[in-house]
C-alpha cells in the first residue's frame, strides 16, 4: 500500500474519530428527571362520547415522590404523613383511543409524559366488561412501560382509584401496587401483572385474570379476581375462593386457611393455615373426552381450636389430616365447577392438554375453527378428580 | 502494519491465538444480535419446538465450525480463502472469497442496522439512527485495523462480559417460567422443525471468522476442540435465551414480541430490589455483544478483500469497507423490510459458509489421497 493512500486513510480515520467523539456523547436524548411528568399509575374509563376512552393520571410531582424501591413500606423516613395531595397530582382527558387521550393529557402538562415509573393500570369494570383488547396496543407498544405494571379492574370508576389518598401512605399509586406486591408474597394471590396478563390472553388453553380492587377515598381493598374471556370482564372470583386457585397453580407460598369441623365433635372447629404447598397437573383424553386429575399436596399449622377436642396425640391430628384433605378438595372442586359455569379456565388446564396431549388438542382446535374457542366449548365438560395430601406439622405455642 | 507483519514471508502467518482465545473468538462472535430475535423467529417457525431447533441449529453450526477446524489443522499455515486458491485454483478461490466478503459485508450492514433499530427504538429514541450505526461500525473498524493478535485479545477479554450477564438474565427470568410453555418440546411437525433449524444455523454463520484464525493459532493440531467448544457454548446461550423466553411468555405471547429476549430482561427482576430496570444492565452487555461479532464479521470481509486482491495486509481495507458498509446499513426502508433481507441474506449465504468449507476438505482430502498433494504418508483427516 503506498504511503500517501496510507495517510489519507489516517486522516479520514482521525476525523471520524473527531466527529464521532462530538457526535456519540448522547446529548439528543438528554432529559432531566425534573423535566418529566413520571406518571405513577393510569386509570381508564369510558368516556362520555361513545367510544372514547377517559384516561385519568396520577403524575408525581418531580422531588416529592421516592421512586424506586427506597420507596417501599408505605412512605419511609421521617415526616412521611404529610398529606398524600402533596407527592402527585391527578388530571383526565378523554380521547377516541389512548394514543388520542395521552395526546390530550400532555396538552395540560408542562413536562413529557413518561411511562418509565408506570406501577398501576387501573380498568373502570364498566370498560373491562366491553373488553380491554382496544386499549392494551398503546401500552404494549411503548418501551416504556415495564411488563411488572400491576393491571387491575376497579369497582368503581378507575378514575376514582387514582383520587385514592391512602392516610399511611406517601404515594398513592405505590400503595397499590404495593398491597398486590406483599399479597403476592404472602401467598395471597397469583402474579398476575400485565406481563401475565397479556401472555395469557395470548393462550388458546387459558382465561386471564387481574386483581378486583375497590378504591376510594381513603380505603383499598382487595375484593377478588376478575376473569377476562377474550379479555372481556365475565365475573369475579371473590378473595375466599383465591386459595382454591393457588393450590392449583402453585406457586412458592399459600396463606390458605383451611377450617374444618373437629373430627367427632360436632360444633367445634379447627382452623389450619399453609405453609407450604404444590401441586400435580395430569391430564388424560379417554374417549375423545379431557379428564384432569389434579394433587394437591399441603403441609398446614394448626392456627386456632375453638372447643375441647384434644390433639396432643399422633392419630388425633391424622384423623384432622383426613377432614382437611376432604375440605380442600371440596373448595378446589367447586371453584372449577363454577368457572366451568362460566366457560373461563383460569387454572391453564387448557395448557396442559395443548403440551401434553398435542393430538386431542389438534382435533380441538380444527373441529371448532381455532383452539381457544374449542377449549372453551369444551372446558364446561372437562371432568376431573382432585386428590388432597394434607399434613398438619405443628399446633403453635400450645400442646393439646 | 506492524514491522513483524512487514517481514513475515508468505508461508509463515503469525502464530499467536492460543486455544482459550480460539474458543472465546467463536463465542463472542457468534452471540450477536441474532439473541434478541431468535426466540420470536424460531417459535414463528416451529411453535413450541423453538428451543429444540435453536439446539439443532447450534449443532449443525458446531458440524460447519469442525470441517473448518479440520481444514485448520491439515492446512496449518493458510486462512480459508488461500485454501480456496490452492485447493480450487486462483480464479475460483478469488471467485469464492468475493463471494464470501459481499456475503458477510452485508451481514455486518445489517447487523449494525439491527443494533441501530434497538437503540432507536428502546433506548436513545431522538438520537439519530445514523449517528448509532456509525459509531458501532467505526468503532469495529478501527479494531479491525488491528492485526489477528489484539482480534484473539479483545475476544478473549470480552466473554465473560457477555456471557455470564447473560445467563445471570436467564436464571432470574426462569423464577416465573412455567415448564408447560415448553410443551411439546418438538413442536408441530418436522417441516417447521428444519425450517427454524436452518434459520438458527443462518443467524449463526459467524463461526466462519474461525476460516481467518486458524492459520494463526499457536497449536493447530488441537483445534478441533476449542473450536467446538466455543461454537458449543454459543448455542447454549442461544438455546437458553430461547427456551427460558418460551417457558416465560408462552408461544402466543413471544410471537408478538419483537425483541422478546429485550423483554425478557424488563420482566427480570433482581430479588431485593437492588436493579430496579435489569434492561439497562441487559443492553450493556448486548452492546458488548453486538460489538465482538460486528467486529469479525468486518474482519473477516477485510481479511477475504485483501486476499481475493492479492494483498497480504487487511488492515487499509478495515476503513476503505466503512462507507460501504454504512450505506448498505441504512439502505433498507422500514423494520420489516431489514428483518426480511435479514433472513434472506442470512439464509442464501449459508451454502457458502457450510458448504464451501466441506469442499475444501474434501478436495483436499482427495488430494491427499490421489498423492498429489505431495505430503504423502500423512494421518487423516
Amino acid at each position: 500500500m503506498s504511503l500517501a493512500l496510507r495517510r489519507a486513510a489516517r486522516a479520514v480515520a482521525a476525523a471520524l474519530a473527531l466527529a464521532s467523539a462530538a457526535l456519540v456523547t448522547g446529548c439528543w436524548d438528554r432529559l432531566e428527571i425534573e423535566d418529566r411528568a413520571a406518571v405513577l399509575a393510569v386509570g381508564l374509563d369510558p368516556g362520555a362520547r361513545p367510544g372514547y376512552v377517559r384516561l385519568t393520571a396520577q403524575i408525581g410531582i418531580p422531588g416529592r415522590v421516592p421512586l424506586g424501591p427506597a420507596a417501599g413500606g408505605g412512605g419511609g423516613g421521617g415526616g412521611a404523613t404529610t398529606g398524600t395531595r402533596q407527592t402527585v397530582f391527578v388530571t383526565s382527558a378523554e380521547g377516541a383511543t389512548v394514543a388520542d387521550a395521552f395526546e390530550g393529557l400532555q396538552a395540560q402538562l408542562n413536562d413529557q409524559i413518561w411511562l418509565g415509573q408506570l406501577h398501576v393500570l387501573a380498568v373502570g369494570e364498566a370498560l373491562a366488561r366491553r373488553g380491554l383488547a382496544p386499549y392494551m396496543d398503546y401500552f404494549r407498544r411503548s418501551p416504556e412501560v415495564r411488563r411488572t405494571v400491576w393491571l387491575i379492574v376497579t369497582r368503581d370508576a378507575a378514575a376514582s382509584a387514582m383520587e385514592l389518598a391512602p392516610s399511611f401512605a406517601r404515594v398513592p399509586a405505590l400503595f397499590l401496587s404495593e398491597m398486590m406486591d406483599h399479597a403476592v408474597a404472602m401467598g395471597r394471590l397469583p402474579v398476575v401483572t400485565l406481563g401475565a396478563f397479556w401472555n395469557t390472553a395470548a393462550m388458546d388453553g387459558q382465561t386471564p385474570i387481574v386483581p378486583y380492587v375497590r378504591a376510594e377515598g381513603e380505603h383499598a381493598s382487595l375484593l377478588g379476581l376478575a376473569v377476562l374471556p377474550g379479555q372481556c370482564m365475565r365475573a369475579v372470583v371473590p378473595m375466599d375462593e383465591v386459595p382454591a386457585l393457588l393450590d392449583v397453580i402453585g406457586g412458592s407460598r399459600s396463606a390458605e386457611v383451611v377450617t374444618i369441623p373437629a373430627p367427632g365433635r360436632p360444633g367445634e372447629r379447627l382452623d389450619l393455615r399453609a405453609v407450604d404447598h404444590s401441586a400435580r397437573l395430569v391430564p388424560s383424553v379417554a374417549g375423545g373426552r379431557p379428564h384432569m386429575e389434579i394433587f394437591v399436596r399441603m403441609e398446614v399449622n394448626l392456627v386456632q381450636k375453638v372447643g375441647t377436642h384434644l390433639f396432643d396425640r399422633p392419630d388425633q391430628l391424622l384423623a384432622a389430616d383426613r377432614a382437611a384433605e376432604a375440605a380442600v378438595e371440596g373448595e378446589i372442586g367447586s371453584l372449577i365447577r363454577k368457572t366451568q359455569s362460566w366457560q373461563a379456565d383460569i387454572f391453564g388446564f387448557g395448557e396442559e392438554f395443548r403440551g401434553k396431549e398435542p393430538a386431542y388438542w389438534h382435533e380441538l382446535a380444527q373441529a371448532a375453527g381455532g383452539a381457544q374457542a374449542g377449549w372453551r366449548d369444551a372446558y364446561p365438560s372437562l371432568s376431573f378428580t382432585v386428590r388432597a395430601d394434607v399434613h398438619i406439622r405443628r399446633t403453635g405455642t400450645e400442646d393439646r | 502494519m506492524t514491522p513483524a507483519g512487514r517481514a513475515e514471508g508468505p508461508a509463515r502467518p503469525l502464530k499467536v491465538i492460543t486455544d482459550v482465545q480460539v474458543a472465546a473468538i467463536l463465542a463472542s462472535s457468534i452471540i450477536g444480535v441474532g439473541i434478541l430475535t431468535l426466540p420470536r423467529v424460531t417459535t414463528e417457525r416451529a411453535d413450541t419446538g423453538g428451543p429444540l431447533a435453536t439446539a439443532l441449529g447450534s449443532l449443525l453450526t458446531m458440524g460447519a465450525t469442525a470441517l473448518l477446524a479440520l481444514l485448520g489443522r491439515r492446512h496449518p499455515d493458510e486462512n480459508v480463502f488461500q485454501l480456496g486458491e490452492t485447493l480450487f485454483g486462483r480464479a475460483v478461490g478469488k471467485a469464492m472469497a468475493l463471494l464470501v466478503v459481499a456475503f458477510f459485508i452485508e451481514l455486518t450492514a445489517l447487523a449494525s442496522r439491527e443494533f441501530g433499530e434497538v437503540v432507536v427504538t428502546d433506548v436513545l429514541p431522538r438520537t439519530p439512527l445514523e449517528v448509532t450505526i456509525l459509531a458501532m461500525l467505526l468503532l469495529a473498524a478501527s479494531a479491525a485495523r488491528n492485526d489477528v493478535a489484539v482480534f484473539g485479545r479483545i475476544h478473549e477479554f470480552y466473554l465473560p462480559f457477555i456471557v455470564f450477564p447473560a445467563l445471570a438474565i436467564v436464571a432470574l427470568a426462569l423464577k416465573t417460567a412455567r415448564l408447560i410453555n415448553l410443551e411439546p418440546f418438538w413442536g408441530q411437525g418436522a417441516a417447521g422443525l428444519a425450517r427454524a433449524t436452518v434459520l438458527v444455523a443462518a443467524l449463526l454463520q459467524t463461526f466462519f471468522v474461525l476460516g481467518t484464525v486458524a492459520n494463526h493459532t499457536l497449536h493447530p493440531e488441537r483445534l478441533l476442540r476449542p473450536a467446538l467448544l466455543g461454537t458449543a457454548l454459543a448455542g447454549f446461550v442461544y438455546t437458553a435465551a430461547a427456551a427460558t423466553a418460551l417457558a416465560l411468555f408462552g408461544r402466543g405471547e413471544v410471537v408478538g414480541l419483537l425483541w422478546p429476549t429485550l423483554e425478557m430482561a424488563k420482566a427480570a427482576t433482581v430479588p431485593g430490589g437492588i436493579i430496579e430496570r435489569f434492561d439497562a444492565l441487559f443492553l450493556t452487555v448486548w452492546v458488548t455483544a453486538v460489538f465482538t461479532s460486528l467486529y469479525s464479521t468486518y474482519f473477516v470481509s477485510a481479511t477475504g478483500l485483501a486476499q481475493a486482491l492479492g494483498l497480504r495486509e487487511h488492515k487499509p481495507f478495515a476503513l476503505l469497507l466503512l462507507p460501504v458498509v454504512y450505506l448498505l446499513a441504512l439502505l433498507p426502508g422500514d423494520i420489516q423490510t431489514l428483518y426480511q433481507t435479514i433472513f434472506r441474506v442470512a439464509e442464501a449465504s449459508l451454502p457458502l459458509t457450510f458448504l464451501w468449507p466441506g469442499a475444501l476438505l474434501v478436495r483436499s482430502l482427495l488430494a491427499a489421497y490421489r498423492g498429489t498433494d505431495g505430503r504423502r504418508g500423512e494421518r487423516w483427516p
